[in-house]
């Protein structure tokens, strides 16, 4: 097992965001996290890559206890991610972005370029590459987003939500792009809305719900869960309530 | 084509740096080589300041702190053990990296308005430190160096050994600023400045860069503080490590542009003859040089307010990302049709 995530719990105030979560996820595949809004999806990643503390539970990766890693570490060990919000840094080029990136694993600059031009090129943003990523549109830095992520060389790649305000054509593109990152070897948790994206593109899904894992996965079989049908589109008798 | 032109606009500024040596040689006036000499320290100085505050955004206005400690290490071990200025300089540097690594550990986790406020208390500390520590420091009295000249003991007749040692402080700190850009270390820098939380998700250890980063800009400073007082002879607390000589810091770096290696040489080139020379020249009312160069500050700021070098560098940005753009909508065009 690649990532096996055990019983974590992340509570803000009485609030529990993830609520005993618990899933294993082989390498190479592609996972899907899918939940209505506020479920805890992207809380459930910064769980994972350390930017929160938990508040109980264990993340163990690639054979290591990573539970309260600082974020810097856990990048170093393998697991990267990229932002809903795109965060680029607004005033550095595109390879530069990426670059930041690479020097998490080389200290030499033609290294970390070489790095970071190839993480551009598998994202299809290599002819913007000198372009200051305040000047990219959302597509763009959306590409720029998972360029950054894929320039540190990860094992695991946490994507939130970066095919989220795309256009078709760009969907389909991004699609094609996660597909690649995989074949290279690179295992994935993907979170999206768009429901024929992820149905398409996971080897397995998991649905979060207030905080709690709900069901669990093939795509077809979570289409058919009426645990995840009730989550999405509430129970009839609460409507007649309403 | 674009690349070259990046390329160019530091070999101009190299060419600038280089050139500028000639200045000392080529006036033979000791009142303009003074102004000369001072351009090159401060260039030297708001260089090293920018090295850690400019890279990062985070304004330091307390580094007037460590160059008092420089010049205090510099002058104090030479009067009082006769111990050589230069290993002064060292002794120096490493009290004020040591001090940077104890304040920075600190202080550098406060986030913006905070972390500005406890450099400024920093150097308000160190300056009264300077005042009541008469025993070691001479309090208020300040500190004179005997003129005594000679290479070992860092005082010379003429004006030309300054110049030179001085402007090969500046060449090192922009030369240590080039080298930053294209190191791991500044990237770091850069990205924790412009998103800490984005840059640690990308294995940046932002304590760690920081801490570093301004340990040596602490470093480089202290440096300029043993030149300044080995040139001027004579400091005293309220000056040298007054606010108004840690603004000088910020504002030559901000008038050139923070965060690239020549901005605050510009900055100094510039504003300090502008300084002197306004004071030399209007004498008739007092503070009249001070009011003009406040109005031309004002005037940089609010038409200019990220710096000369960074307006260029910005509007060479925006032309690029434009010339894309029109590029890529006139193959757009096709596309469009395709569909």
């Amino acid at each position: 097992m690649l990532l096996t995530v055990d019983n974590v719990t992340k509570k803000f105030g009485g609030l529990a965001a993830v609520d005993d979560v618990s899933f294993t996820l082989e390498e190479g595949k592609i996972l899907g996290l899918i939940g209505p809004n506020g479920a805890g999806k992207t809380t459930l990643f910064n769980c994972i890559n350390g930017t929160l503390p938990l508040t109980s539970g264990k993340v163990v990766f690639d054979g290591q206890d990573i539970t309260g890693k600082k974020s810097f570490m856990v990048a170093r060990m393998g697991i990267s991610r990229s932002y809903q919000i795109v965060q680029p840094f607004g005033n550095m080029t595109a390879l530069q972005n990426a670059m930041v990136g690479s020097f998490c694993k080389t200290n030499d600059y033609k290294e970390a370029r070489e790095i970071a031009s190839q993480a551009l090129e598998t994202v299809k943003l290599d002819h913007k590459k000198d372009i200051v990523a305040k000047y990219l549109n959302l597509g763009e830095r959306k590409k720029l987003e998972v360029a950054k992520a894929l320039s540190t060389r990860p094992k695991l790649l946490l994507l939130d939500e970066v095919m989220a305000g795309l256009t078709t054509t760009e969907v389909y593109e991004m699609l094609e792009i996660i597909r690649s990152m995989n074949a290279s070897g690179i295992t994935i948790i993907i979170i999206e809305h768009i429901m024929e994206a992820i149905m398409n593109i996971s080897d397995e899904i998991i649905v979060l719900s207030f905080g709690k894992k709900i069901a669990e996965g093939t795509p077809k079989a979570i289409s058919e869960d009426p645990h995840v049908i009730e989550a999405y589109f509430g129970v009839e008798e609460e409507e007649e309530h309403a | 084509m674009l690349k070259n032109l990046l390329k160019k606009e530091n070999s101009v500024l190299w060419i600038i740096a280089f050139a500028s040596l000639i200045l000392p040689f080529a006036i033979d006036n000791r009142y303009y080589q003074d102004i000369i000499i001072l351009t090159f320290l401060w260039a030297g100085l708001s260089s090293s300041w920018n090295l850690y505050s400019g890279y990062c955004g985070r304004l330091s206005i307390g580094h007037a702190a460590f160059m008092g400690m420089g010049a205090y290490s510099a002058s104090l071990l030479s009067i009082n053990f006769g111990i050589t200025p230069w290993v002064g300089m060292v002794v120096g540097c490493i009290i004020s990296g040591t001090a940077a690594l104890i304040i920075g550990g600190t202080t550098l986790r406060l986030k913006g308005t905070f972390f500005v406020l406890s450099t400024i208390a920093f150097a308000e500390i160190m300056k009264t430190v300077a005042i009541t520590a008469k025993n070691v420091t001479n309090g208020s009295l300040g500190v004179q160096v005997p003129y005594d000249p000679g290479f070992a003991n860092l005082v010379f007749a003429g004006k030309i050994p300054y110049a030179l040692i001085i402007w090969g402080y500046m060449i090192l700190v922009i030369f240590i600023c080039t080298r930053l850009e294209k190191s791991k270390l500044g990237y770091g820098l850069i990205a924790v400045g412009e998103n800490q939380q984005a840059a640690e998700n990308l294995g940046v250890n932002s304590t760690k860069t920081m801490l570093i980063a301004y340990v040596l800009s602490a470093m480089l400073t202290s440096i300029g503080g043993a030149l300044f007082v080995q040139y001027v002879r004579f400091i005293e607390p309220s000056t040298i490590m007054s606010l108004a000589y840690s603004v000088n810091f910020i504002l030559y770096a901000i008038a050139g542009g923070m965060g690239t290696a020549f901005g605050p040489m510009l900055g100094a080139f510039i504003l300090v003859p502008a300084t002197n020379l306004l004071r030399g020249a209007i004498t008739g009312v007092s503070g009249l040089h001070q009011m003009i160069l406040g109005l031309i500050l004002i005037g940089i700021l609010l038409y200019r307010p990220d710096g000369i070098l960074l307006s260029i560098r910005g509007a060479m940005n925006k032309r690029r990302a434009r010339a894309m753009k029109k590029e890529e909508e006139g193959g757009g065009d096709d596309a469009a049709d395709g569909r």
